[in-house]
């Protein structure tokens, strides 16, 4: 915006996160703090405990399984094993997930985003000036951003976000695209079901079919569909929070310009990106496109 | 964790599930609302207290096995969101429970217990907890 209104010229997006200066007790403490602090965190329900609750409704109204929730994981650290900048780049099995030790069932630690530190960064000009700088830029062609309530519990239904709803729809507007078009997508799995949740919402499958397609690993780089999270999402790629929606970019720049080696999807021609808040209160999406 | 005014406004609804009512379009909101989000100019003046139903049935669960420090000594733990029997969601414990009881449906009501203990001071903080009900 502030490149596209002529207010600056060139902006320098960046991104960085240090949090191993913390014991984990006191980041899950700051990250219970981005749900409802009084009536969620405050009761004891934590950050994790929410994602569970999530979880354990869509088991039970048959939206997915708790095999095809945890392969959201396995999807991750397939494609971070094929990522030298990841912070695990080992691929995982599905028994690995499933046997994880309890964070809050039915959800174990290879469900949850990990403890990270990095950086990253962006550069952003207007579209006609990018040419004097680079033979390889890519369009910014939507960002938005939606909002709900802040706790989880005062939605109609807490197996779908409508923030990212309501973002995609205005991101595929802006950007003259249906989610059909996309190639390749960075979404925010802090935890695997909110993975399997934006598939869904993002409108890539329907209602109880999203689990199913990660299960049977239609989501990799070289299936031919929407590739998920080739960079090894918030999983695999890690988590430093304050960067991770600057490297989500930054993962989908590298696949439009065609340097995503060995984990490069073909004819990659639109990428998009989904950031969340807390338990969905803030989602944005950005939509590139290859030049 | 709030600010001093803040916790004693939404005292009421922590110890005796106090929430407000939309006689316009017969919202229930718990936290409370002093404003109808959903009739906006047409709902000032129609919000109501209200006394949310304290019995209901778990409409999703987990048992928290990373606790943060204010649950740490009762690890692990079951949380709930209940469904009342006037259809208001409420995240809770469910406690005085074996937790491979624990499903959804189960039938609990709420009950005021202590939920931590604050700062150096040591203050109690009180409210409410589910437990199961026959
Ligand atoms: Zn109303």
């Amino acid at each position: 915006m502030a490149v596209a209104s002529g207010m600056h010229d060139i902006v320098l997006v960046g991104g960085a996160e240090k949090m191993t200066d913390m014991d984990d007790v006191s980041i899950n403490s700051v990250l219970d703090a981005t749900a409802d602090a009084e009536w969620e965190a405050g009761m004891g329900v934590t950050f994790a405990g929410l994602h569970a609750m999530i979880a354990q409704r869509m088991i039970h109204d048959g939206i997915a399984t708790r095999e095809e929730i945890a392969a959201f994981s396995v999807n991750s650290h397939f494609h971070g094993a094929l990522n030298p900048n990841a912070q695990f780049r080992k691929a995982i099995t599905l028994d690995t997930v499933l046997k994880s030790g309890p964070t809050a069932t039915p959800l174990g630690m290879f469900d949850c985003a990990p403890i990270s530190d990095g950086a990253a960064g962006l550069v952003l000009c207007p579209l006609e000036d990018a040419k004097k700088y680079t033979d390889s830029y890519v369009k910014v062609s939507a960002v938005t951003q939606a909002s709900d309530t802040l706790a989880l519990f005062q939605r109609p239904d807490i197996t779908t976000y409508g923030a990212t709803v309501a973002a995609a729809k205005q991101a595929y507007e802006q950007a003259g695209i249906t989610a059909q078009d996309i190639q390749v997508a960075e979404v925010h799995d802090t935890y695997t079901v909110t993975g399997i949740m934006a598939l869904q919402d993002l409108g890539f499958y329907k209602r109880g079919e999203a689990g199913k397609a990660v299960l049977n690993e239609e989501c990799h780089f070289d299936w031919g569909k929407v590739a998920i999270n080739t960079s090894g999402g918030l999983k695999a790629r890690g988590h430093p929070i304050g960067a991770t929606g600057v490297a989500q970019i930054v993962e989908l720049v590298e696949q439009l310009r065609g340097s995503a080696d060995k984990r490069q999807v073909q004819n990659a021609k639109y990428g998009l990106a989904q950031n969340t808040g807390g338990t969905g209160s803030a989602v944005t999406v950005s939509i590139l496109e290859a030049m | 964790m709030s600010s001093v005014a803040r916790e004693w406004r939404e005292v009421p609804g922590r110890y005796n599930l106090k929430g407000t009512k939309c006689t316009n379009c017969g919202t229930i909101y718990f936290p409370r609302r002093d404003f109808c989000p959903k009739c906006r100019r047409a709902g000032i003046g129609k919000i109501e207290e209200y006394d949310i139903c304290r019995t209901g049935e778990v409409y999703t669960f987990s048992i928290v096995h990373d606790a943060p420090a204010m649950c740490d000594m009762i690890k692990p733990y079951a949380v709930v969101m209940v469904k009342t029997d006037d259809g208001v969601m409420i995240a809770g414990q469910l406690v005085d429970v074996e937790l491979d009881k624990v499903a959804i449906g189960m039938r609990v009501r709420a009950v005021m217990r202590k939920l931590s203990t604050d700062g150096d001071a040591g203050v109690i903080r009180y409210g409410y907890k589910f437990v199961p009900a026959e």
